[in-house]
């Protein structure tokens, strides 16, 4: 729904009351002034503009030894060392606050104030006053998380320490210090580092052993930790035995090392997907905390968790149902976008079922509630979408695809050198086998895939487009189907005028009378409003707006067939068509899709005629067209495609499509869609229109490149590793060197991507905005 | 060469230090944010206002 802004009267954007954060400032300014009579005496806003009841929530907060609470919140709208120090400049413009941090790169505050002296509403206003939008956060998710990520850090710096003495050891070693020399130094020594590489393997190794053990015992593919696991393990357990013994060559360096690298390539890589997670955090904003309970006649607020089956809720214009139930009382005017995906309100009288999650435009009433919290359609709805061994398909890494021919390799290796060595020199079985089992240690095969995927998370964040999790990419480059829904996605989302029949000069008069309607399509008439004065303006939702305009009673009223009617004076003057305008990229966007062999849906919960009519201006064929699809048929479309056995992706910015991006192989959320469905999707746009899609599937074609690239020099050097270990070449000083080089060389592969491609996709990328703005 | 038996593992105790440093620094939250502290340090240390309640003034 679009209103005019309060402040200026230009349409605002969806739901909000001022258009920009200027307007707004402007208007609490004022009101704050008592200089409201500014409003007046302008004129051309008559109407008693009440101030916005922001939506409120109150952080869970932590009880300080001080007597302070202390909260973790979300912030929007913070870009730079000005917002900074703005924040932070809290505790001095806010009565009862005593720190504000803000964390800028993820946009967090942490704030802590005097429950006595202030509360956390104070804290909301300030900001957005402002311009910056706070939300709530899971208290507990987060710091989980982050003490996870710290204990990663930890492990990969303990692991460096470590890594680096035993190579210091290591070095005296090679360069000449042995048994001969100096007996007990030499003994010191290697003991030294079997100490510090064992404990380096406990501490920083452990996580290998434990996944390479869970992929044994479920009898899954065989993943790239179990080779991982048994270069490490064998290494270290005959370089133990030889230290103890005090006879042959020890690995222990090359072991560190190995740890050490690893896990820094899965820590990066986890760090590169946090930038997606963060998103999921604002699915908490999508439900309103607190409810209006009504108690012997009076409204009391209360939190909506607190409400009970058959507790009768007031909702008025604006609200949120908090809860789903039936109307008992009253009337009002209901936006079930969040639901269904229908942009118009629908009228809602006693008797009628709401759901929460769906906003009262207009009008008040009173709700018997039936069902709460996640019992509710919305809350199954976001339970089902963050369950995750909900219904996805899932997508093998080509590492762990590769793993397995690995480990064959790598056995049938080591039998062909004990053989080889049996028959040349019986004494040297053992050391050669181990020498062979160490050196090809897939280091590069573990560290090809995270890296590769980190350049290719953080190139996609550059163009705001967020990748969650690892599969994307790879399931991308395999998509075959793609299941496209219109609103939103091959449209614009918002209505437009797209034909006018009759006398046009009676336009400026309906776009009057609209500037103060609150139906979705007052918006599409602001283009014709020259600011005419208005009085006795009245609504009737589902029939239209009528008001006074030059002395003459103009009327916008909804069309005996499609459109609305403007009348002058009780007389039809113009018939307008309103129409949901083309992304204009959608067509080449759906020839391109072609280009690549995929095959392209249109699903949507439109009318026939219209979505037929879309999918023949952008190029989709009948026979791949669903109409006025539910979320449930959407869901089916999908899971059939999909059992049909492609590998689907779902495009889509409603509610309404969340559960079926949630099934579908790669779900893309659109930019502007709600909030629920970032959770639900495993890519979520941050820019508005289908180029960036586009964009994900160059980068996702880059990363994979990548990956082969990185798996064909791995295995090229393993197989020269194993050749050469047959041969009986690889000496604790050779694997010592070629280990580190062919990681090296996997990570400069990755990073060199990066470089080769920027220069060109920053002209694209110049060109695609330049072409935007014209 | 036998200042060795003494300097590795000094050496040793040093770098065991220093990882103890590390970690202490890790569990401090010191690397959870890089980049607003950077920004964070050309501000002026402002008083805390006498608007807000005192900073060290509970039970």
């Amino acid at each position: 729904m679009s209103i005019p802004c309060r402040h200026c009267g230009t349409p605002s954007p969806d739901g909000a009351v001022f258009c920009c954060v200027g307007c707004e400032a402007v208007w609490f300014a004022l009101e704050d002034g008592g200089l409201q009579n500014f409003y007046e005496l302008r004129g051309s806003a008559a109407q008693p503009v009440a101030a916005p009841q922001p939506r409120r929530f109150e952080p869970a907060g932590e009880v300080l030894p001080d007597g302070t609470l202390c909260a973790t919140v979300g912030v929007d709208g913070t870009h730079c060392a000005g917002c900074v120090w703005l924040v932070e400049r809290m505790p001095a413009m806010v009565n009862g606050v005593v720190e504000a941090r803000l964390n800028l790169g993820r946009g967090r505050l942490q704030v802590r104030w005097h429950p006595d002296a202030s509360d956390f509403a104070a804290v909301d206003d300030w900001l957005r006053r402002f311009g910056y939008s706070a939300y709530p956060l899971d208290a507990g998710r987060g710091a989980a998380q982050r003490a996870a990520e710290r204990d990663a850090l930890v492990r990969v710096g303990v692991s460096w320490a470590l890594a680096a003495n035993v190579m210091l050891l290591m070095i005296a070693l090679y360069a000449g210090l042995d048994q001969q020399g100096d007996v007990g130094l030499w003994t010191a020594a290697r003991w030294l580092a079997m100490g510090l590489s064992g404990v380096s393997l406990a501490y920083g190794g452990r996580e290998f052993f434990h996944r390479a053990w869970s992929s044994l015992r479920a009898r899954a593919r065989i993943s790239v930790d179990l080779p991982v696991a048994l270069g490490l393990g064998v290494g270290w357990i005959y370089s133990a035995w030889a230290t103890v013994r005090g006879v042959g060559e020890v690995w222990f360096d090359s072991v560190a090392v190995l740890v050490a690298a690893l896990l820094t390539a899965r820590w990066l890589h986890a760090r590169g997907l946090r930038v997606a997670s963060d998103a999921m955090d604002r699915l908490a904003a999508v439900l309103p905390r607190t409810a209006r309970r009504l108690v012997d006649g009076v409204a009391e607020v209360v939190d909506a968790a607190a409400l009970t089956i058959g507790d009768l809720v007031e909702v008025r214009t604006g609200d949120v149902v908090p809860a789903d139930g039936e109307i008992v009382e009253g009337a009002g005017s209901l936006d079930r976008s969040l639901l269904t995906g229908e942009s118009e309100p629908v009228a809602a009288a006693i008797g009628q079922r709401v759901w929460a999650g769906e906003t009262n435009a207009r009008g008040r009433f009173v709700v018997r509630a039936a069902a709460i919290g996640d019992a509710t359609r919305f809350g199954r709805l976001a339970r089902f979408i963050a369950d995750d061994e909900g219904p996805r398909a899932p997508v093998v890494q080509l590492a762990d695809r590769l793993a397995s021919w690995f480990v064959v390799a790598i056995l049938g290796g080591a039998v062909v050198t004990a053989i080889v060595a049996a028959w040349f020199a019986p004494a040297e079985v053992a050391p050669r086998v181990v020498a062979l089992l160490v050196v090809s240690c897939p280091c590069a095969l573990g560290m090809a895939t995270p890296l590769a995927f980190t350049v290719a998370l953080g190139r996609a964040a550059k163009r705001g487009i967020f990748v969650r999790g690892d599969g994307v990419f790879e399931a991308l480059r395999r998509i075959d189907t793609i299941v496209l829904d219109k609103t939103g996605t091959l449209t614009v989302g918002a209505m437009r005028i797209v034909d006018v029949a009759g006398d046009p000069s009676v336009m400026r008069l309906a776009a009057a009378v609209e500037r103060y309607s609150v139906h979705p399509i007052a918006a599409a008439f602001a283009d014709w409003d020259d600011g005419t004065d208005v009085t006795s303006f009245d609504e009737r939702p589902g029939v239209g707006v009528s008001a006074l305009v030059e002395g003459v009673s103009v009327e916008v009223r909804r069309g005996r067939h499609a459109g609305v009617e403007v009348a002058v004076d009780g007389v039809t003057r113009a018939t307008v068509t309103l129409g949901d305008a083309l992304r204009p990229e959608a067509r080449d966007f759906v020839q391109r899709l072609r280009q690549r062999g995929v095959d392209v849906w249109l699903a949507s919960g439109d009318h026939t005629e219209i979505v037929r009519g879309v999918a023949a201006r952008v190029g989709i064929s009948t026979d791949r067209v669903q109409a006025m699809q539910t979320p449930e048929d959407k869901l089916a479309l999908v899971q059939s495609l999909l059992d049909a056995g492609r590998t689907v992706a779902m495009v889509g910015d409603g509610v309404n499509d969340s559960a079926s991006l949630r099934a579908a192989s790669v779900g893309i959320a659109m930019h502007g869609g709600v909030d629920l469905n970032a959770l639900a999707g495993d890519v979520q746009l941050g820019r508005a229109g289908l180029r960036p899609i586009e964009e994900l599937f160059d980068v996702a074609d880059d990363a994979i490149g990548t990956v082969r690239r990185n798996l064909g020099f791995s295995a090229g050097y393993n197989v020269l590793a194993i050749a050469a270990a047959i041969a009986g070449l690889v000496s604790p000083l050779g694997a010592a060197i070629a280990m580190p080089l062919s990681s090296v060389t996997v990570v400069a592969s990755s990073l060199w991507q990066r470089r080769a491609r920027a220069r060109t996709t920053t002209a694209t990328t110049l060109a695609a905005q330049w072409v935007e703005a014209t | 060469m036998n200042v060795l038996y003494f300097l590795v593992p000094l050496a040793l105790t040093l770098a065991f230090g220093a990882v103890i440093a590390f970690r202490w620094a890790a569990r401090g939250e010191q690397f959870d944010d890089l980049e607003s502290p950077a920004v964070r340090m050309l501000e002026e240390p402002t008083p805390v206002d006498a608007k807000s309640a005192p900073r060290e003034s509970s039970p």
